[in-house]
């Protein structure tokens, strides 16, 4: 549950802190409770930061990069903010050591509270994570056994995940015990994004090459309609490879309007598509001034306007926007290329990851946290 | 997995007419060079040579050199191969399977980064310009007597075209281009048109051929032979046009070759070889990945990997291997660090290719790079010791000479050497 009252304003956003590591970034999300950030990029590793001392301990239990997160929690979760200083750090201990994770640990007893994070892996680990304990522990973990993971989302009731990846077929697993529930076929290009609808009824799935948006009735396991986001669509002939593709998918609260991100064109800037739910119809396409990039990442505020992160030609930017604008509302360019990106829980702050190191390589990652002061 | 765009334009590039240009002014080119290698000194064994040729430079860590705990090695993993220690990426299952019939070089060190000159690089042998490359070559040195169709053809997607041809024959003239199919169409006009009357063209070729007869009683027989021997090959290849129809072929074979550009193109050069083609390239377009490599080698080696198994498979089958050098080759690698993209760029330090079939030594992997990837750091070979060994699997040495303007130039550099570990 995201809360953000009283109003914010988003052009003001400013970098209130950074965590580095030592590995490029494409992925994060912060758990439900707001305490734990997960981050994942060109690496085996899972870092996991305490948002409010700043340790991170480095969790080896994927296989091969992790490149999508996303997180779950029971309503009426209670949220921590981020101080605006580190407390002060526990016992010294070296920065991301690699420590084995206790076994499973459990919320207040007599709670029937559930707080998840859920990652994903180009080799196809996926592993649900439990928050609510000391520090986060594996719920389960399993080998989805298709190939590359790109995309991970969970339902409104948290009853399951859907993931997608190359071979193009959504696959819904138990937040349980990550149980095989049903496949969904029809994607006849890797899936890159996934979203659940507010209505808890439909899942949306967007592919890369044929810029596809497909509704599913999930429970039924049988295809809506179509979304057709050609605008994302960049194919080149000469490579046989679409450089386009729907990046991410996100909706407004109330379920009426559908976004998804990602360029039209290599060596152009990233954009942003709207459709309107009910018509099925694209009402607007929001093209950012931010050269040769890409969108990756998009995620709707409650208080009204959306923020996307995208990567350019070595550099990284968030930008701020309103639905019923073409302009932006405010764009802030960050430390590196931004992969990834999540919305904190309490509404104001804001997680991205990047990438850093020397110039066209990057060899390392950062966190950076970012606040959105209140309006005045 | 669909990889072909809906609507794609097909083009055919060559035509009978341009075809018997090419061959006639190839003829007085040949006469002007002379042949190169005298009869007696080519030795022209019935072997074939079959270039799968990963144009835009596959990743050698994706696919035969895995280094999975390297900081560069990738998000994939590396799985067990038919040969025992070795390993290559999860990238090429079935390839793995057969990796005991493959010969596998992992430490090629051309130091070439540019497409254009890595083409040439690769398939002459030379970084000087001027030198045919290797199907041209084997056009030549390969020809017999009563040959029907082009020694030498070549197949690519349409685009991207500029660095997938690279001059081709050389001095030898056009007589050894490959003549060059894209997007699998046939040379155009090798069909008779429907308007042209077959007994109005039987009566004309008996006219030309009673005024060659007599032209020739008081003139030099050269021009004269030169016209009439490339009239008879654009008659041969309008003969025996079912040769580039995949039609033919059931549909049994098209499905497990695969429904993709390399997949048609390789069942299209085991139709070209079996006919009497004594080289056929096929470019698999487009391993270039600066851009999101994992995604792109990915896609790639889903088409590469089961429709070259599916190639060796038939090949053995048939006999055809036992005749048949198979090269897996590119114009150069991809650099182990990965850029902002998620792409790597150009590398032409240390890299990996393949050969199988014929002359060749299978289960060998020759060669190692250093934990990085960055560096050769035991057997390295370069693009000159390459061209010398793949005419040696074919029978043929390079040390010998093409005569050129009376005067001998070396087949291969003759600083370079065969790799004698792969061959047979």
């Amino acid at each position: 549950m995201v809360v953000a009252e009283p109003k914010l304003d988003p052009a003001a956003t400013r970098r209130l802190r950074e965590f580095p590591h030592e590995t490029p970034l494409m992925s994060c999300v912060v758990d439900p409770t707001g305490r734990w950030c997960f981050a994942g990029g060109r690496s085996r590793r899972v870092y996991v930061t305490d948002l409010d001392s700043g340790v991170t301990r480095s969790l080896e239990d994927h296989e091969s990069w992790v490149v999508t997160a996303t997180r779950w929690s029971s309503p009426g979760l209670p949220v921590r903010s981020p101080a605006a200083e580190l407390a002060p750090p526990p016992p010294p201990q070296p920065r991301d050591v690699t420590q084995p994770v206790a076994g499973p640990s459990r919320p207040v007893t007599g709670s029937t509270q559930e707080s998840l994070v859920i990652t994903g892996d180009l080799v196809g680990r996926l592993i649900c994570w439990e928050t609510l304990g000391e520090w986060p522990s594996v719920r389960w973990s399993i080998e989805t056994g298709h190939g590359t993971l790109r995309t991970a989302a969970v339902s409104r009731d948290g009853k399951c995940v859907a993931t997608g990846g190359g071979d193009g077929v959504l696959r819904l697993w138990s937040t349980a015990d990550g149980t095989a529930i049903r496949e969904l076929t029809g994607h006849t290009c890797p899936v890159f994004s996934t979203a659940f609808h507010p209505d808890g009824t439909h899942l949306l799935s967007g592919d890369r090459g044929d810029q596809k948006i497909r509704q599913w009735d999930y429970a039924a396991g049988k295809s809506v309609r179509e979304f057709d986001a050609k605008d994302l669509s960049n194919y080149k002939g000469g490579t046989d490879i679409n450089y386009g593709g729907v990046r991410d998918l996100a909706f407004t609260p109330d379920g009426a309007m559908l976004f998804c991100c990602g360029r039209d064109s290599y060596a152009r800037p990233g954009l942003v598509l709207q459709f309107d739910w009910e018509t099925g119809q694209q009402v607007r396409k929001q093209v950012s001034t931010f050269t040769n990039s890409i969108f990756h990442h998009l995620v709707f505020h409650p208080q009204g306007f959306y923020v996307t992160s995208g990567v350019g030609a070595q550099t990284g930017e968030i930008w701020f926007w309103t639905p019923e604008k073409d302009e932006k509302l405010a764009s802030l360019k960050v430390s590196g290329p931004a992969y990834g990106m999540d919305l904190h829980p309490d509404g104001r702050h804001i997680l991205v990851a990047q990438m850093g190191g020397p110039r066209t390589y990057g060899d390392q990652g950062m966190v950076g946290l970012y606040e959105m002061p209140l309006a005045k | 997995m669909r990889n072909e765009p809906a609507g794609h334009q097909l083009v055919a590039p060559i035509s009978r007419r341009g075809l018997l240009r090419s061959t006639l002014g190839g003829a007085v080119g040949a006469a002007v060079a002379g042949r190169s290698v005298s009869a007696a000194d080519a030795v022209k064994p019935p072997r074939k040579l079959l270039l799968l040729f990963l144009s835009g430079g596959a990743s050698q860590l994706e696919t035969f050199d895995p280094k999975p705990d390297s900081k560069y090695g990738g998000p994939f993993r590396p799985i067990a191969t038919a040969i025992p220690g070795i390993q290559v990426g999860e990238l090429l299952p079935h390839t793995a399977r057969i990796l005991d019939r493959l010969a596998v070089i992992r430490s090629v060190n051309t130091g070439e980064t540019s497409h254009f000159r890595g083409h040439y690089l690769l398939q002459s042998g030379r970084k000087v310009p001027g030198y045919p490359v290797l199907g041209s070559v084997m056009a030549q040195l390969l020809e017999r007597p009563g040959d029907e169709l082009p020694g030498y053809v070549t197949m690519r997607r349409q685009n991207p075209q500029a660095y997938t041809d690279v001059g081709d024959a050389g001095f030898l003239g056009p007589r050894y281009e490959g003549v060059m199919i894209i997007d699998g169409k046939p040379p155009a006009n090798i069909r008779r048109p429907e308007s042209v009357d077959v007994a109005a063209v039987t009566t004309r070729d008996r006219i030309r051929r009673l005024t060659n007869k007599r032209f020739l009683e008081r003139r030099s027989p050269r021009s004269i032979q030169s016209y009439t021997e490339s009239y008879q090959k654009a008659d041969a290849l309008m003969r025996r046009r079912e040769v580039f129809d995949l039609e033919q072929e059931s549909a049994a074979d098209r499905a497990r070759y695969g429904d993709h550009h390399f997949g048609r193109n390789c069942l299209l050069a085991r139709r070209l070889l079996e006919a009497g083609v004594h080289c056929v390239k096929v470019a698999h377009h487009d391993w270039d990945a600066h851009f999101e490599n994992f995604h792109w080698q990915r896609q790639r080696c889903l088409e590469f990997d089961r429709t070259f198994v599916t190639l060796m498979d038939d090949f053995r089958d048939r006999g055809l291997l036992d005749e048949t050098l198979v090269v897996i080759m590119g114009e150069m690698g991809r650099t182990p660090r990965i850029n902002y993209y998620g792409g790597r760029d150009h590398w032409g330090d240390a890299w990996s290719m393949a050969f199988a079939g014929c002359g060749i030594k299978p289960g060998v992997v020759l060669g190692k790079t250093n934990e990085l990837g960055t560096e050769v750091t035991d057997g390295a070979v370069d693009a000159g010791d390459l061209f010398h060994t793949i005419l040696a699997a074919m029978g043929l040495d390079a040390k010998g000479n093409h005569q050129v303007g009376g005067r001998d130039n070396p087949i291969g550099d003759p600083a370079s050497s065969v790799i004698q570990e792969v061959l047979a």
